[in-house]
């Protein structure tokens, strides 16, 4: 697998050749110069979802074939993985390890600099073992970066982020809860006040339900602006819940990505207010991160997000820390000082372009039947149609177009972060 | 338009096309001196249910001072530069080493 993985970071370079001399070309000089001479001084940064790079699909699993290949942060910056949980180096930005990505005591994570990326970068082997080898010793570094973005112009995409720990934090309640036919039926009911869609198969379980729904954006948002109601069902039904079944290594295993889970029926009160603690810290920081523009330095944000951690491990088993997570707490800070938020930089805009894709490539191209790089040219040749015609409609209108529901949908300020916010609708 | 170097896509010249985009957008300048942000992501997206098709798509954003956070968010705002067939399995990936397409001019 590790050749097969080489092997797709040479191919993203080589699809990228001709972008990677621009990128560089932009980030040395700083400026895009317009047919008219005007110099217009630009910034350059990279948004990548930090997603699984390859995993062993279901289906095709015997056959130990990785599938799913969203290549983006991780291999676009060499790196051999950073998401697994049997990985060592844990996070694409600072040289955490799986040791200490818990430690939330630890005052400050430096970013990898220039020079140690290209120190890690030096003396790379060739041999698919050797860069496994070196991997280990080098932090995750395989194989050298592809486009050259320093780490702090490299921004982490806020929309993953968000949905990811909050899709944490519900699967470690739901876990806390054991699926209580109490708290479970109230739960459905809060879900179905709340309009947010819910699997109506009866024959599953809970946390398959939730797993089926497949819920995007929206509803984690949802779930966290009313988490307090989940919360609140746990506590009334703490102490005395009835299990409606038994539980082997599946169900809230597989959801909570754990294999031994021992079923006891001691959810307290106590428990739910730790839980809820931790929400509610999660959510003040989550409504800052999702402003417009903010005015917050990295220390102030170190400060209450480093609180967050703490509480999120006093409360769960150290193993549960996701790369997310410590990247929301360690360097999201950052960001949010020298760029003056990250909600702007999410990648909205793009996952919302993939829907349009799609249908060209059903309705507006000959498929694959002339081959895959006549589809591509065909999307791209009919994107710059759309584009031309809009803009010729943008002429003539002020708005800026229809936009998607979803990712219009925002968080609203907690009173508690309001000093720090600067404007919630404008950059 | 070309094919990309790859082999598996097709690109549009990024810096001819960032400079046109800027200039249709000259409005927005505001004819301010401070940079513009300009964001690039790459995205893969499933392309078929069926064939389990993926394409890594990439794209460029600039992101102007002053703007409207829901127009930031426009699937308009996101011009794409870049469409390859991205690995899927490794019958794919075997594929698209082999036979890496024809040539366009």
């Amino acid at each position: 697998m590790s050749e097969l993985l080489s092997n797709t970071n040479i191919m993203i370079r080589e699809e990228l050749a001709n972008t990677i001399e621009v990128v560089r070309h932009l980030l040395e000089e700083k400026q895009v110069v317009l047919s008219n001479g005007d110099v217009v001084p630009v910034l350059p940064v990279l948004t990548c979802d930090l997603k699984v790079s390859t995993v062993l699909h279901k289906a095709h699993s015997q056959h130990n074939q990785p599938t799913n290949t969203t290549q983006t942060l991780v291999r676009v910056l060499g790196l051999y993985e950073t998401y697994r949980p049997a990985s060592f180096w844990k996070c694409p930005y600072c040289n955490v390890c799986c040791n200490d990505i818990h430690d939330f005591e630890k005052e400050y994570w430096p970013m990898r600099t220039e020079e140690e990326v290209a120190e890690d970068e030096r003396n790379l082997p060739t041999s698919a073992i050797g860069k496994k080898k070196h991997a280990s010793t080098h932090h995750g570094v395989h194989a050298p970066r592809i486009l050259p973005f320093p780490r702090t112009s490299i921004i982490p995409c806020f929309l993953h982020c968000l949905m990811a720990i909050v899709r944490k934090l519900f699967k470690l309640l739901l876990r806390d809860a054991y699926l209580s036919t109490e708290v479970t039926e109230a739960w459905e009911q809060i879900i179905r006040d709340r309009k947010i869609k819910f699997c109506s198969n009866l024959e599953k379980t809970f946390a398959d339900r939730v797993q089926d729904s497949r819920w995007g954006r929206p509803e984690w948002l949802a779930i966290l602006q009313h988490h307090q109601d989940f919360i609140n069902t746990m506590k009334d039904h703490a102490g005395y819940a009835k299990r409606n079944h038994t539980f082997g290594k599946g169900q809230v295993g597989k959801l909570c990505g754990e294999t031994n889970i021992l079923v006891r029926n001691n959810a307290t009160r106590a428990k739910a207010d730790q839980a809820g603690a931790v929400w509610r810290t999660f959510y003040e920081l989550a409504t800052l991160a999702c402003q417009a523009r903010v005015q917050i330095t990295e220390k102030e944000w170190l400060l209450r997000a480093r609180g967050f951690g703490k509480l999120f491990t006093q409360t769960y088993e150290a193993r549960n820390t996701t790369p997310y997570i410590h990247i929301f707490v360690y360097h999201l800070g950052y960001f949010l000082e020298h760029y003056h938020g990250v909600e702007k930089f999410a990648n909205y805009a793009l996952e919302c372009k993939h829907r349009t894709n799609k249908i060209q490539m059903r309705g507006g191209t000959s498929g694959f039947s002339a081959g895959p790089v006549e589809a591509a040219r065909q999307q791209l040749n009919a994107q710059m149609r759309i584009e031309h015609h809009q803009h010729r409609q943008l002429l003539s209108s002020v708005s800026r177009g229809k936009k998607r529901g979803w990712a219009e949908l925002n968080l609203a300020a907690h009173p508690a972060i309001h000093d720090f916010v600067v404007s919630s609708t404008h950059i | 338009m070309r094919t990309t170097a790859g082999g598996r896509g097709a690109e549009l010249p990024l810096l001819a096309y960032m400079r046109q985009v800027l200039e249709q957008d000259r409005a927005r300048l505001q004819g301010g001196t401070n940079p513009i942000h300009v964001k690039f992501a790459l995205d893969g997206a499933t392309m078929t249910s069926g064939s389990f098709v993926q394409e890594e798509v990439g794209a460029f954003q600039y992101l102007y001072e002053g703007e409207k956070l829901a127009d930031v968010k426009s699937p308009r705002e996101a011009h794409m530069w870049i469409i390859y067939i991205g690995a899927e399995t490794e019958e794919i990936l075997r594929y698209v080493f082999c036979f890496p397409g024809p040539q366009l001019s």
